[in-house]
């Protein structure tokens, strides 16, 4: 007897082997059972279900077979460039079923854990202070996409998750349905993504007031619009090209400071001479986002955001100056290696035993930012350093503020 | 309302990718003109050179009279359909088609009088203070649409639209689509690398291959004379018939049968060309016979396909479905003369 085509295939990435024992025979809609659990999902025209995995929650999208294969690769492509999306965890495809029909195929991602979709910061009580955060991290996220050479195509609030980031909110894409990879964007693709935005941000505003029974003349059409200012205030510090006199060169320095600062890693300076020889033209080429990251990550083996490790690593050099100097005589790179290692033991790993027993990872270093927020505050209002212990027993005392998640 | 014209256009990447070459279409007003070709053609480039999103290298795009080339993709009075999909589920129809319009500060007579226009070219009047998810799927791609409608564009394009549809909404969206171009009587511009979604819906089809223009002409033109061996291969499903064969005076001949072609021609190595439904087993003329090792026979209902071998190449037929054939037979079918082609082997030209 012939062997019978299997029903389904399905590419998985290594730790999600338990994703194998769902139904994929049957709809998504269909799914029952207690692996299902409910997490937030943006405006699609598709299907999303979330499920637990042993690799973490996932969630599985079901469309069509060359647009399931299509939103996989770009995925995956945007991992590689280290582009801020959520991770392709697998694709499914439905043998015997028409390629063009709904249920051909499913893409699964990893779920971002602590993460809450936009209404979370604009419906609630903080709304005027978490409006200004909010566009920041959309106009960046915009500027890291365009950077790296993809067009989105689909920017909107809801196509992105949001993650508290220190003082500041990470965002993650999670929907690249519409997305295409270049080489570079022109100018022309760069203001037709924004435009996209500005239209969607504009009805998802216009969406969050009509649920609030307010017509749209009351709504907050013009939020867009004020991405795209920020958008283009950032893309001109990262993209212009600079011109110095000769003499000056170390604003280059400046230049590279200032973008590191902002997160950024610099990949090359390309320079050159003015034809009169008395200016030096330059621009920065930048790569992705994740300077301090990748820098605490190298010292310290921690997993961070980019502004959870700026304060991170503010915090260890706080740790380095009040212990003195560190491997003394064993050389400047090998002292901050020792000084990280002190740090973590003595300093971060007992606070985060006694802030949060019942949690770990990403949401443990959020708390952490906070208690140093804290320190910051406690100090300054005593007019001296009132030292970490002194501050995390303050903190508890008073609820943990700033503990928003 | 306005025609668009490429002329002379070139894309360039760098001095060793040129992505689309002297690229010259006239694209009439109101027409519906369908860019077709394979991935990686140049056919979506052309698109956004006209759109703004992508530099010309050389040449011109003109919109109406206006040459395009140094002005900015927002100011150039076209709109891309379907950039975005997303309907918002606690705003009415009308308002998901008033508040792009209400975000640029238009007068709301002017909003009201846009949407009632586009609401009724779309059947949408009765359902403009429902919310979206009381709207069957169909509706919902008009309320999509007809955000697009309410701009006023000169030029409409799309650039597969319908790539991430369902299959039934995507048969669907393309019937509304056709309909929303006759009654909006404005130019459109679809690009796509499905040849039936071209055929079905395009007034003319310019076909691209290698960043080259193949052909320009109406489905019909195209289909019936296609001007080298990549369109006669690119459309129609199932494919043309290629068969090598060696022509002259009139007559060609290939390794199992020899047909009389419509025009005298000669050459030495040609293909000749024929369409599944050119080979009949009820002729009523006959340019010549050929006996066909039929492998396989695909009953449709409609219609009976029947894929062989002539003396080693393989032919496709398009045969009456009440013909009793089973594979493993050997079956005497009869080429129409009003349907052979014939290309140069070397240039891929028609020599018909």
């Amino acid at each position: 007897m012939p062997a019978r085509p299997p029903a389904w295939t399905a590419s998985l990435r290594p730790g999600y082997a338990d994703l194998l024992e769902l139904d994929w025979g049957v709809s998504i809609i269909d799914w029952a059972g207690e692996r299902l659990v409910e997490r937030p999902a943006g405006i699609s025209r598709h299907e999303v279900r979330f499920v637990t995995s042993a690799g973490g929650v996932c969630a599985v999208k079901q469309l069509p077979l060359e647009a399931a294969r299509r939103e996989h690769r770009l995925l995956r492509l945007l991992e590689d460039a280290g582009g801020p999306a959520v991770a392709a965890v697998g694709l499914v495809e439905r043998a015997g079923v028409d390629p063009g029909s709904e249920l051909a195929a499913l893409v699964v991602t990893r779920f971002a854990e602590q993460s809450f979709p936009y209404r979370h910061l604009l419906s609630g009580p903080g709304f005027g202070s978490h409006r200004g955060q909010l566009l920041d991290a959309v106009a960046l996220l915009l500027v890291e996409l365009h950077l790296l050479g993809f067009y989105w195509g689909d920017c909107s609030l809801s196509n992105v998750l949001y993650r508290y980031d220190a003082d500041a909110i990470e965002t993650i894409m999670v929907d690249a349905e519409t997305t295409s990879a270049y080489p570079a964007l022109s100018h022309g693709q760069r203001g037709q993504d924004i435009e996209i935005m500005v239209e969607n941000v504009g009805g998802e505003m216009g969406d969050l007031a009509a649920a609030s029974g307010i017509g749209l003349d009351a709504a907050d059409l013009g939020m867009g619009e004020e991405i795209a200012v920020r958008y283009r205030a950032l893309w001109t510090e990262l993209a212009a090209e600079w011109i110095v006199p000769s003499g000056q060169e170390y604003r280059i320095t400046e230049r590279v400071h200032r973008l590191n600062e902002l997160g950024f890693e610099v990949d090359e300076i390309e320079a050159a001479q003015h034809r009169e020889r008395d200016h030096l033209h330059f621009r920065v080429r930048v790569g992705g986002r994740g300077f301090n990251s990748n820098r605490l990550r190298l010292l310290t083996g921690l997993q961070a955001g980019e502004n959870q490790a700026r304060q991170l690593l503010a915090d260890l050099a706080y740790f380095t100056r009040r212990q003195g100097p560190a491997g003394a005589g064993q050389g400047p790179g090998m002292g901050r290696a020792v000084s990280a290692v002190r740090w973590r033991a003595e300093a971060l790993e007992p606070v985060l035993a006694r802030i949060t027993p019942e949690h770990g990872g990403r949401d443990a270093l959020q708390a952490y930012c906070d208690l140093l927020h804290h320190r910051y505050l406690v100090s300054a209002a005593a007019g001296r350093d009132v030292g970490t212990q002194a501050a995390l027993e303050s903190w508890l005392a008073q609820g943990r503020p700033g503990y928003r998640i | 309302m306005a025609s668009v014209s490429y002329d002379h256009v070139v894309k360039r990447y760098t001095p060793e990718t040129t992505v689309v070459r002297d690229f010259n279409v006239e694209i009439r007003d109101k027409e519906f003109m369908v860019l077709v070709g394979p991935s990686g053609c140049g056919k979506s480039t052309a698109l956004r050179m006209l759109a703004g999103l992508e530099s010309i290298s050389e040449g011109e795009i003109r919109i109406g009279e206006q040459v395009v080339n140094g002005i900015a993709a927002k100011n150039r009075d076209i709109a891309m359909v379907f950039q975005s999909y997303a309907l918002y589920p606690h705003m009415s129809v009308f308002d998901n088609m008033a508040f792009p319009l209400q975000m640029k500060r238009m007068a709301k007579a002017e909003i009201e009088q846009r949407v009632k226009s586009a609401s009724g070219i779309l059947g949408l009047d009765n359902f403009l203070q429902r919310k979206p998810r009381a709207l069957s799927g169909g509706q919902r791609q008009r309320v999509a649409l007809g955000r697009a409608i309410v701009r006023n564009p000169k030029v409409f394009l799309l650039d597969e639209p319908l790539s991430n549809l369902d299959a039934k909404l995507r048969g669907q969206t393309r019937i509304e689509l056709q309909k929303l171009h006759r009654d909006l009587e404005t130019t459109f511009i679809y690009v796509t690398h499905d040849q039936v979604e071209a055929m079905t819906m395009g007034d003319r089809i310019a076909i691209m291959n290698a960043g080259i223009l193949q052909q320009v002409g109406t489905p019909g033109e195209i289909y019936d004379h296609p001007a080298n061996l990549f369109v006669a291969g690119f459309i129609g499903s199932p494919t043309m018939n290629f068969v090598p064969v060696s022509a002259q005076d009139g007559r060609a001949r290939a390794a199992g049968f020899e047909v009389v072609l419509p025009k005298s021609v000669s050459a030495a190595k040609a293909t000749l060309g024929f369409r599944p439904e050119a080979v009949t087993d009820r002729p009523a003329e006959s340019a010549g016979s050929l006996e066909m090792a039929v492998d396989v026979v695909e009953r449709l209902g409609s219609d009976q396909f029947l894929y062989g071998q002539v003396a080693g190449d393989n032919v496709t037929a398009r045969v009456d479905p009440r013909m009793t054939v089973a594979a493993g037979d050997k079956v005497k079918l009869t080429l129409d003369p009003r349907s052979l082609h014939l290309f140069d082997t070397e240039t891929e030209k028609s020599l018909l």
